[in-house]
């Protein structure tokens, strides 16, 4: 059963101007969110996946952050194109937003409860006391307890955990139909993290909305996500299915990162690791974005950028050699310049 | 209500912010009472000090004038009391406008950036550029004299410190998530100001009110002794320590500090009227802030 795609993201391209030139942050990304699925994207600090959520939401710094191509159509409607009154109808209401660290993210000098209560006399028009009534009952959903308490309370009287309860609270409570969640657990402990990922899901299945789930944890990935789209230095190089994904990954940084978390049925004496760092914006290898820190380039990856295949369907790679992945990966030799046949 | 109550308790909770709310409602007080206080001799122009006689010569207090007098036999006491009203006057009017006008050119100037802020911060550059003094004298010099021409010069060179003040606290706080957030959930850009920003960036400014409440009375002070600001025998306290100048150390052999009470009484309540509201201030940020409880 094929469901209806919510938002589609084609072709995004988003570039900062700097004071030292103009630099593209994410070059062409596509992907699609269908109705009451998630997508993951995946990827470390620094290769664009908080970038790519901005421009969605179109908050990217005035001035400085621009999105010179692409469409991002939600509902039918390019985003891009609405004037910011319109758009500022669709925040909120039709797309909410939940940020990484609830503390900052909340206004210290309000309480909790009317923070949401404004949202909600904000969109949908409710009086202050219906706005309450209403706070007290996402309250009691997302499972704080003692909600008509809790409601007075300023940000800093609730622990971390409470928090992202409220902050997710406040997020739902306009029953949104697209949530955009960026690293919404990282602030958290583990423990915390697993019970706020199942509240999510909970609400997430109750009110058929669908979530883009940014994160670099692919525990997360794994939990979460029914699509997952891997980005590298502004692009997607993996997009997939989230089993396929994890059967079978297909860009040596998938690979990579898969081997650098640690796996209770196998023994070993050190993780494996990605060598280096995001390549900086201002200096792009010019071929294949990964490959100064891909262990299996060739000469080709040098010199020309792979194009998105298909490898299997609805599962799509970035790699020139993605046909032989499955063997190359089964060594991952960080450091060791394996794979390169010359230089 | 139940805010107010709570900052209330907590005031009450500190012995310095107790002596600053008292010192300060003790003023009000007197302020509002004056005229029970110290009966004006002529209803219809209550500020002009009753004098008694013309002896240049300050007089000891007595029972008729007990605070003693002045040169010009001004009487001390009733000076302080209507000058109470001279100083909150001044304050009221010269402090809220000068925050209005800074609160808007601050918070416009940090939140749009770009060429607003550049002209914004421009113009307030060449307002500092003026001496502040030199500048109010110019100004009231074209209005003419008289309080209410000072008020308005003080207000023009006044607001600037606010503007910045508020400026770079606006420019702290909107780097904030919440004021992200605030936009992701689609909070209109004038309430995300009135309603995420303003109130973060407050605090500082607030302080600095408290503070300038007990200096613009000395600045007028000052200029009233120019000549530029309240006609002379108008109850000011600036004007009657400006009387006492002379009579500080006496000057004609005994006792040096024969005329204490020509500088004491008015010293005496300008410090305190300065200290109450610095007293005040302090403690409000500590409580009204809630960052500070973290």
């Amino acid at each position: 059963m094929v469901k209806d795609v919510l938002l589609q993201v084609k072709n995004l391209h988003t570039v900062f101007h700097t004071e030292d030139g103009t630099v593209e942050a994410i070059g062409g990304v596509d992907f699609e969110v269908r109705q009451g699925e998630t997508l993951g994207i995946v990827g470390e600090s620094g290769c664009g996946k908080s970038v790519t959520s901005l421009s969605i939401m179109r908050l990217l710094p005035k001035g400085i952050g621009e999105v010179p191509q692409g469409e991002v159509i939600y509902k039918g409607k390019n985003l891009l194109k609405l004037s910011e009154r319109e758009m500022r109808k669709i925040r909120g209401k039709e797309i909410a937003m939940i940020f990484q660290e609830p503390m900052t993210a909340l206004n210290p000098v309000y309480t909790v409860g009317e923070q949401l209560a404004e949202m909600v006399e904000l969109h949908l028009g409710m009086s202050k006391k219906e706005a309450y009534d209403y706070a007290i009952k996402m309250f009691e959903k997302v499972g704080i307890p003692m909600p008509e308490k809790r409601i007075y309370e300023y940000p800093h009287e609730l622990s971390g955990g409470l928090r992202q309860r409220a902050m997710i609270a406040m997020m739902m409570s306009c029953n949104p139909n697209l949530l955009i969640a960026d690293e919404p657990t990282t602030a958290l402990d583990v423990t915390i993290q697993a019970q706020v990922l199942d509240l999510m899901r909970e609400l997430l299945k109750e009110y058929n909305s669908s979530l883009i789930m940014i994160t670099h944890d692919l525990g997360v990935i794994a939990e979460m996500a029914d699509r997952v789209a891997v980005m590298y230095a502004g692009r997607i190089v993996e997009y997939a299915d989230v089993v396929p994904l994890f059967k079978k990954p297909s860009h040596p940084y998938t690979v990579g990162l898969m081997r650098s978390i640690p796996r209770p049925d196998v023994e070993v004496d050190r993780l494996d690791s990605i060598k280096g760092v995001v390549p900086d914006l201002f200096h792009m290898p010019k071929g294949c974005r990964f490959s100064n820190r891909c262990p299996y380039a060739i000469d080709k990856c040098f010199e020309e950028e792979p194009p998105l295949v298909e490898v299997e369907p609805g599962h799509y790679t970035r790699c020139w050699r993605y046909q032989e992945m499955e063997e190359l990966s089964k060594h991952w030799e960080s450091g060791e310049e394996v794979g390169k046949t010359s230089k | 209500m139940e805010g107010f109550v709570k900052v209330l308790k907590k005031l009450m909770r500190n012995p310095t912010s107790i002596a600053g709310l008292l010192l300060v409602l003790l003023f009000v007080a007197i302020a509002i009472l004056a005229p029970v206080l110290a009966k004006p001799p002529y209803p219809d122009t209550p500020y002009q000090m009753p004098q008694n006689g013309w002896s240049s010569v300050p007089q000891p207090p007595s029972h008729e004038d007990i605070f003693g007098t002045t040169e010009g036999q001004y009487d001390i006491y009733y000076g302080i009391i209507w000058g109470t009203r001279t100083a909150f006057k001044l304050g009221i009017f010269v402090i809220g406008l000068a925050l209005i006008i800074g609160l808007f050119v601050g918070t416009i100037s940090a939140y749009f950036g770009g060429w607003v802020d550049e002209v914004l911060m421009r113009v307030t550059d060449i307002f500092l550029a003026f001496p502040f003094l030199v500048g109010v004298i110019v100004i009231v010099t074209m209005l003419g004299p008289g309080l209410n021409h000072v008020m308005w010069a003080l207000v023009i060179f006044y607001w600037m410190g606010y503007a910045r003040l508020i400026r770079g606290s606006v420019l702290e706080v909107k780097e904030n998530d919440y004021v992200m957030a605030g936009r992701a959930l689609g909070t209109p850009g004038a309430r995300i100001i009135t309603r995420h920003i303003l109130p973060n960036s407050i605090y500082p400014i607030l302080i600095q009110v408290s503070m300038d409440m007990a200096t613009i009375p000395l600045t007028a002070a000052a200029l009233s002794f120019l000549g530029l600001g309240a006609p002379v025998g108008y109850a000011d306290w600036g004007q009657l320590v400006s009387f006492s100048r002379n009579w500080i150390i006496s000057s004609s052999g005994g006792n040096p500090f024969a005329y204490w009470y020509t500088i004491t009484y008015p010293s005496l309540a300008i410090i305190l009227y300065a200290m109450g509201w610095n007293l005040l201030g302090d403690s409000l940020r500590d409580i009204l802030d809630p960052r500070m409880l973290i």
